[in-house]
């Protein structure tokens, strides 16, 4: 009883160490989560999601909420255990986001409840346990992770766990131990296959040091050891196919892998710029392996050990760093074995070869020189579903927590308190005064207007732009949104896996209404597509086509260079209204169109006819992203002879709801032009005849004005 | 020597290296060895350039036609430094689309906002430029640029922008209309080639009036970058 009250205080320490690491997300517990990246999304929609299904008793593997009508396979996404907890908490009544922020903080409270376990026994006290459990759970990679949504972390716990039942086995070996090792390696496959793979690695390099390491146990535990990791592989077999489904294979790396040209190309697809036909398999391939050099530590990164924006840069950090020396020199020869484990998993981090930064291409004498991650990649079997390599990291961070423990252990309990209290303390309140916690929160509550589609007729949603990569925050918020209106929708985030886009694209290719679609933001006119296209996919089911006639700033600043793909441009906007229009619905930036039942069977809608330019307003270009400061007498826009129709994306950055407004001036007619507080608007006015130049006038507030996309259409000018 | 020194020295050592200064110093020496690789590749002029900005040595810095050589290059050389090092964001400003590929970090997620913690900020950065077009402005002043020519061929739209601003901040004669278009089409044409996330650039579109000019604030100059004050915002105008 006494015990399970110490390990309850304890609980409460890590979970309110948890509360000062995160903050200000438990401030926004139920509206905000940190960071804006697609996995976070994604993940929010696969536990809503399963939340939904299992509620109903709908256990089928495949869903056809996303991917539609080709469907998903919800395997595909690993870390089943991790969504059921995030169900449970659902269950619980919790909504959505409330359900993953108490997931991240459950998880950083459990993390350091494994680690403190595992400080504690190499310490001999709580003091031990404190540091390790501080060490491994606050600092800059599980931050990282946190805030890119990588809710692996959920599993991180576990590690610990398992490097202790292993010390368990190996300071008295028995059967019992040994299931008990076996069991916790088992438990962390449903959780997270990268850990596995993980904890994999830490089974061998504690196997070879239990091997060389001469002691009355040995034999023993070298013997259990393997038999506790057969068992867990055979407990966890049936899972073993849905692994090889979750990761496609990967293929084997080489310095050319890395070339750069190889990253330019790269970036263009994962920008989702590529054409689609353009998708080969080999290129997709090519795609997929620079995640590897993308993902590892330069030495740069590890040289600085702070906490980095990107999560792909975080290391074990500073203070985990200077616990493992102060380990090591407390400890002496004890802890070596322990430094030794640091040293080789913090070598894999790097990758298959030096980075001195984080810009390609690899140094010339390094492409010469691969490091041991490059051969196990390339030549041990399983070795290559972690090719994230600075992920291993967290393998270092259990390493060094256990290195202070060991620390501590050799010091006077007053001594112990000394160092460790401080230490922890710093650590939990690091995101505080690194200036890491000034990072925005991303505001997670679903657009009011998508509930409105309740009333729109039925059929699944195709949401423009359509997009085979999460480009931009708005668009990958999309397969998130679908919690709001429920219906199925072909847009999927998780067209990142190669497999899947090769699907996307088989499917898309074979509908001009969808490769219309596709990249609409971005794709320059002429456009078009046949009727007989549009009946295949109402047949198919689907009903609505989503548009977006305003868009937040704050996602549109996210999407730094992308940005403009998520901006419909006129001639866009002409197909709909001629095809699908009027709109079924047309409310707060969301303009929906459905489908027709009575669609020709015969036949094509075309951007013919439509003569759309941009405006010649000095600049070159139309998509620059510049704060415009007209004065009192307006904004000139040169419209040019035979203008009809003006047409653009406008902010107005500093204007509050309601505070003053847009005005076009034509002639002596003043045309208001509403916009969205804090959104870029889509705005259009019809011309009257025979006006050549009109003024945009922000009046009764902030001047300040961003314009985007400003094109005229004018008469008898060939398209 | 008892065992608690040894971890107190060892925790004084770790302290030191982060820090002291020592880690942050093997950073931009690895920056260096990067600039040495260039420096192989015909780019290493440009690249020294950055470094001695870097250093906040501007006094270091070279003039007259040597400077004006050395801006031909940064163009050419900035794709290959380290983005995350903390004057490379200026360094972005002068890339095209195609260039800043090449340095664009996290292929298959889109890029993060800068943070205070982590010093992308764009002022310490642009500072290199505006080092730079310093220095090319001294070149080119006096004497003063014949009317309607471009007084600072050669460089790239943000050098050249900085240049002829420094021009009329040093008092230079006031601009003609088409150096003042020239300057506005300068940094139309830099701010195009900047990431829309680090770019804030207010320009007067409608007048080539020279005396606005002079309000018209520095390249580089923008809203805070980091956006928790933007969420959050939008969170109290969404009633949270």
């Amino acid at each position: 009883m006494r015990a399970a009250g110490r390990w309850a205080a304890w609980a409460l320490l890590y979970l309110l160490g948890a509360v000062a690491f995160t903050w200000p997300m438990p401030q926004h517990l139920a509206d905000a989560v940190w960071g804006d990246r697609f996995d976070t999304w994604t993940t929010l929609w696969l536990i809503d999601h399963l939340h939904g299904r299992l509620m109903s008793g709908d256990w089928s593997e495949t869903s056809q909420a996303i991917l539609y009508p080709l469907g998903y396979n919800l395997w595909s996404f690993g870390h089943v255990g991790v969504q059921l907890v995030g169900v449970a908490l659902m269950a619980l009544g919790l909504p959505v986001v409330a359900a993953y922020n108490v997931l991240n903080l459950l998880a950083f409270t459990t993390t350091g409840l494994g680690a403190h376990a595992l400080g504690r026994r190499l310490s001999g006290g709580d003091a031990g346990g404190l540091l390790a459990g501080a060490t491994f759970t606050f600092n800059p990679y599980t931050y990282g992770e946190m805030a890119a949504g990588c809710v692996e972390l959920v599993a991180a716990g576990l590690l610990p766990l398992y490097a202790l039942s292993l010390v368990r086995l190996s300071d008295a070996p028995s059967p019992r131990r040994a299931v008990v090792a076996g069991l916790t390696l088992a438990v962390i496959g449903p959780f997270n296959w990268y850990y596995t793979a993980f904890a994999g690695m830490f089974t061998g390099v504690f196997w070879l040091w239990r091997l060389v390491t001469p002691s009355a146990t040995r034999a023993k535990t070298l013997t259990l050891l393997p038999l506790a990791v057969l068992g867990a592989a055979l407990t966890n077999a049936p899972l073993i196919p849905k692994v090889r489904q979750e990761t496609p294979s990967r293929v084997e790396i080489s310095a050319e892998s890395f070339s750069e040209a190889r990253w330019r190309d790269a970036m263009t697809l994962t920008d989702g710029s590529v054409p689609l036909q353009a998708l080969t398999e080999e290129r997709m391939e090519s795609a997929d392996t620079m995640q590897v050099v993308i993902n590892s530590t330069s030495l740069q990164n590890l040289a600085r050990g702070g906490f980095p924006t990107n999560p792909l840069e975080s290391t074990p950090g500073r203070l985990a760093w200077i616990v493992g020396l102060v380990g090591l020199a407390a400890s002496g020869r004890r802890g070596l074995p322990w430094a030794v484990f640091t040293l080789g998993f913090t070598t894999l981090t790097l990758g298959p070869f030096v980075q001195l930064d984080a810009t390609p291409p690899l140094p010339e004498w390094s492409s010469h020189t691969p490091l041991p991650y490059y051969a196990l990649y390339n030549e041990l079997p399983f070795f290559a579903k972690a090719y994230r390599p600075y992920r291993i990291g967290v393998l270092s961070l259990m390493c060094l927590s256990a290195l202070g423990a060991v620390g501590l252990a050799a010091l006077s309990d007053r001594a112990r308190w000394a160092l460790a209290g401080p230490l922890a303390l710093a650590m939990m309140s690091q995101p505080l005064w690194t200036g890491a916690a000034d990072r925005a929160l991303a505001d997670a509550r679903h657009p009011e207007a998508y509930a409105k589609l309740n009333d729109a007729p039925p059929g699944a949603v195709i949401e423009l732009p359509l997009l085979y990569q999460p480009a931009t925050p708005a668009n990958a918020r999309f397969q998130y949104n679908q919690l709001a209106h429920r219906r199925p929708m072909l847009n999927c985030n998780q067209l990142i896996r190669r497999t899947d886009l090769a699907r996307f694209r088989d499917y898309v290719s074979q509908n001009t209404l969808l490769t219309f679609a596709l990249d609409l933001g971005r794709a320059q006119p002429p456009y078009g597509f046949t009727w007989a296209d549009v009946r295949a996919l109402k047949d198919q089911g689907f009903g609505l086509i989503l548009t977006h006639t305003a868009l937040p700033e704050e996602l549109a600043q996210l999407a730094g260079d992308q940005e403009h793909a998520d901006r419909l441009r006129q001639p866009a906007w002409d197909m709909l209204d001629a095809a699908f229009g009027p709109p079924v619905l047309d409310a707060e930036g969301l303009r929906a169109y459905a489908l027709p039942e009575d669609a020709p069977a015969e036949g094509e809608v075309t951007s013919a006819g439509h003569a759309w330019v941009d405006l010649d307003l000095h600049w070159d270009s139309v998509t620059l992203h510049l704060t415009l400061l007209p004065n009192e007498e307006g904004l000139a826009l040169p419209l040019g002879e035979g203008a009809t129709r003006l047409s653009m994306w406008a902010l107005r950055p500093e204007a509050a709801p309601g505070e003053g407004s847009l005005t076009l001036v034509v002639g002596d007619a003043r045309l208001p032009l509403p916009t969205t507080p804090g959104a870029w608007t889509r705005l259009e006015r019809t011309i009257p005849a025979g006006v050549t130049s009109a003024r945009l006038i922000a009046e009764g507030g902030p001047a300040r004005l961003r314009l985007s996309a400003v094109q005229v259409e004018r008469a008898g000018v060939s398209p | 020597m008892s065992r608690l020194t040894r971890a107190l020295i060892a925790a004084a050592l770790g302290l030191f290296w982060f820090w002291g200064g020592p880690a942050e110093q093997l950073a931009e020496d690895i920056s260096r060895a990067r600039a040495e690789e260039l420096r192989s590749e015909g780019a290493g002029l440009a690249v020294e350039v950055i470094l001695r900005a870097a250093d906040d040595a501007p006094d270091a810095l070279p003039r007259g036609e040597e400077a004006l050589a050395l801006a031909e290059h940064l163009r050419a050389a900035l794709q290959h430094e380290d983005h995350t090092a903390r004057w490379s964001e200026g360094a972005l400003a002068l890339l095209d689309d195609d260039q800043r590929a090449a340095v664009k970090l996290g292929a298959d997620r889109p890029p993060l906002p800068p943070s205070r913690s982590n010093p992308r900020t764009p002022a310490e950065l642009v500072r290199l430029v505006e080092l730079l077009s310093a220095q090319v402005g001294a070149v080119s002043n006096p004497p003063p640029p014949p009317p309607d020519q471009d007084p600072l061929p050669g460089l790239s739209p943000v050098a050249r922008a900085r240049g002829l601003l420094a021009l009329v901040e040093a008092g230079s004669p006031p601009l003609t209309p088409a150096q003042a278009r020239a300057i506005q089409a300068a940094a139309l044409g830099g701010v195009r080639a900047h990431e829309a996330l680090y770019a804030e650039v207010s320009v007067i579109l409608n007048t080539l009036d020279p005396s606005l000019l002079a309000s018209l604030p520095r390249l580089g100059e923008r809203h805070d970058p980091n956006r928790a004050e933007a969420a959050l915002a939008a969170l109290r105008r969404r009633g949270g």
